[in-house]
């Protein structure tokens, strides 16, 4: 079992590597903006390009791929690119270990290049080693191109960081081609203000994506979602699912629209976020929204904003469960929802040790 | 055991229970009946400790302690329980996940180790038995699309599984089916001893056919009006409340 970090001392960021280390064959390690070859694992069938001798490469293919991107060869970010002859069977581990004293600023750029019929996991983790005085400001880009057939499934961990200096902005861009699949799930814990955006261009027949998430969110800690789902193709499919809890004067925006292009008929898509606020001081806003231009599609929507049930509270007491373990049972079976979609049996005990510990050191409850 | 004086119960100031008294001694099995509205589930709430109903006056003593003051998980943890007229769902919350919780809660509190997980399973499978439940149950989420006689089943499912020593069973019978009655009873009559009580609230006589009371108590407009043996239930089976309340 991997063990996660309860502070963010050096100490706490060596042992989370050493644990990746020890479970899986597959890591890269990215150090303050630049990959750490050597202290990577890069298996046969990835490839990480964009320092020194690949540079000239990866802007060919970036500029090939990503079409936003500057094509006068320079390139300030890493392209990751996962070929045809990949076999994983173990996750890749991508670790963002940052110990660098910039306080403002930071710009990451990642792109990941999933080639035809490749299929992969990608487990993403941030680890930083610096105090939780220090202010720290980052923004990562991470777009991401799925060809033809290819089959993403991502993890994306905020691991536990008190400092409410910590501010992050996180902007993703998914393409996907036709009859490529993604599963997306990112998790949030506690600290500082995370923006999420994350647009998703469906381009190609038969492409789903799945995008979910997990906030449990104690003190002033924000996460906002500002998502674009795109279904510009026929014949796709999309679901959002967006769990949130949130204590103390933690809060967050879920803003989110489904766009169904007129020729995207057959879309089906889901679109559903549901909140738990458990403090009078902390707060959700939700919007969901649908831009339909088609005229054969199946789109549901939904949201809630509630609490944890009395009713069912009573029940638990009624058994001799205290109100304290009755809360974090109630919101565990809140969450199930989203955990039951993570394959990986290892990962999904992971992440559920992760909740057990924040609900359980946590008073959920008056 | 249980000892209630000149309960007054109300529900958004609206008067329930009027002076209620009741006693149960340990190993005895009391069936209250009584009409719609009457106060039966009211008083079987309040007793459990929901804090939806007011307490306005009188006492509910447990082993010669006041228990008004004391929280629903803490009279669970005392020997109380109450299976419930109408059992929540909840959603991703499994049967097994929900009493391997509260049977460590209840362990922890007598200062036992929680049961390994073979035994926990072992405990259940014998109980799953004895009301005929088949596996599947344990890992289906608590109550959520199970049938009303499921639902019933469930609840004296954990009754067996905890082992308390006064049961209140509100309604039990309800919704349930003759030979669902029947397995029902059975588990209940399984558990009797000379130290567990039961306090049966029920509408009909039909399941004290199966269950038979040592005292039979009909309550009306919140007061126990009448108490006998088993034969005044059946006595109030033929000739109905108005005979027996006027």
């Amino acid at each position: 079992m991997m063990k996660s970090q309860s502070s963010l001392g050096l100490d706490s960021v060596e042992n989370t590597l050493r644990s990746i280390v020890r479970e899986s064959d597959a890591y890269v390690i990215i150090r303050n903006g630049h990959c750490d070859f050597e202290l990577s694992n890069i298996p046969d069938g990835v490839n990480v390009m964009g320092e020194s001798k690949e540079k000239e490469l990866a802007a060919t293919i970036l500029a090939n791929k990503f079409e936003y991107v500057a094509k006068d060869g320079q390139i300030d970010g890493l392209l990751i690119e996962c070929t045809s002859s990949i076999r994983l069977d173990e996750p890749l581990y991508v670790i963002f270990l940052d110990n660098s004293q910039i306080e403002q600023g930071r710009i990451y750029h990642n792109f990941y290049l999933l080639r035809e019929g490749v299929r992969v996991n990608i487990i993403e983790k941030k680890l930083s080693d610096l105090g939780r005085a220090k202010k720290q400001n980052l923004n990562m880009f991470s777009s991401w191109f799925l060809e033809n057939e290819s089959a993403l499934t991502y993890y994306g961990y905020e691991l536990p960081n008190k400092s409410p200096y910590y501010s992050i902005n996180n902007c993703v861009v998914i393409r996907q081609m036709g009859n490529s699949s993604c599963s997306f799930f990112t998790f949030y814990w506690e600290g500082g203000v995370t923006n999420n955006e994350l647009e998703v261009f469906l381009d190609g027949e038969f492409a789903a994506c799945k995008l979910y998430s997990v906030s449990l969110l104690l003190n002033s800690t924000i996460v906002n979602h500002k998502i674009r789902m795109n279904h510009n193709f026929p014949n796709c499919e999309s679901c959002q699912l967006y769990k949130g809890v949130f204590n103390d004067n933690s809060s967050s925006h879920f803003d989110s629209i489904v766009y169904v292009n007129k020729h995207a008929q057959k879309t089906s898509s889901t679109q559903q976020n549901n909140n738990i606020i458990l403090s009078d001081y902390a707060s959700v806003k939700s919007d969901p929204q649908l831009e339909i231009f088609a005229d054969d599609v199946k789109c549901a929507h939904g949201s809630t904003v509630g609490q944890v049930d009395p009713k069912a509270l009573f029940y638990l007491q009624s058994r001799g469960i205290g109100k304290k373990d009755g809360t974090a049972l109630l919101l565990q079976g809140f969450l199930c929802d989203v955990i039951d979609e993570i394959v990986d049996l290892k990962l999904r005990e992971f992440t559920l040790n992760e909740f057990y510990k924040i609900l359980s050191i946590n008073h959920y409850y008056e | 055991m249980l000892k209630i004086e000149n309960l007054q119960c109300s529900i958004n100031a609206n008067p329930v229970l009027k002076g209620l008294n009741l006693s149960v001694k340990p190993g005895e099995v009391h069936a209250i009946m009584g009409p719609n509205g009457s106060g039966k589930s009211t008083l079987a709430s309040v007793i459990a400790g929901n804090d939806n109903y007011d307490v306005d006056g009188g006492d509910i003593n447990f082993d010669n302690q006041s228990i008004l003051e004391i929280s629903p998980e803490e009279r669970a943890r005392m020997g109380i329980f109450m299976s419930f007229q109408y059992p929540v769902e909840i959603p991703g919350v499994s049967v097994s996940n929900f009493i391997k919780t509260a049977v460590t809660a209840m362990r922890k509190f007598r200062g036992e180790k929680p049961l390994s997980s073979s035994d926990l399973l072992k405990a259940m499978k014998e109980n799953m038995d004895l009301l005929k439940m088949d596996s599947g149950f344990l890992s289906r989420s608590m109550n959520e699309g199970f049938s009303g006689g499921e639902k019933k089943r469930n609840e004296i499912f954990q009754l067996a599984m905890l082992n308390p020593r006064l049961s209140i069973l509100d309604e039990t019978d309800s919704g349930l089916d003759i030979d669902a009655l029947k397995i029902v009873a059975n588990g209940v009559n399984r558990l009797r001893s000379a130290e567990n009580s039961f306090i049966i609230i029920t509408h009909y006589q039909r399941l004290l056919d199966y269950i038979s009371p040592d005292h039979v108590h009909i309550l009306s407009d919140g007061k126990i009006v009448s108490s006998g043996s088993a034969e005044l239930a059946l006595k109030l089976e033929k000739e109905g409340y108005d005979e027996i309340t006027k």
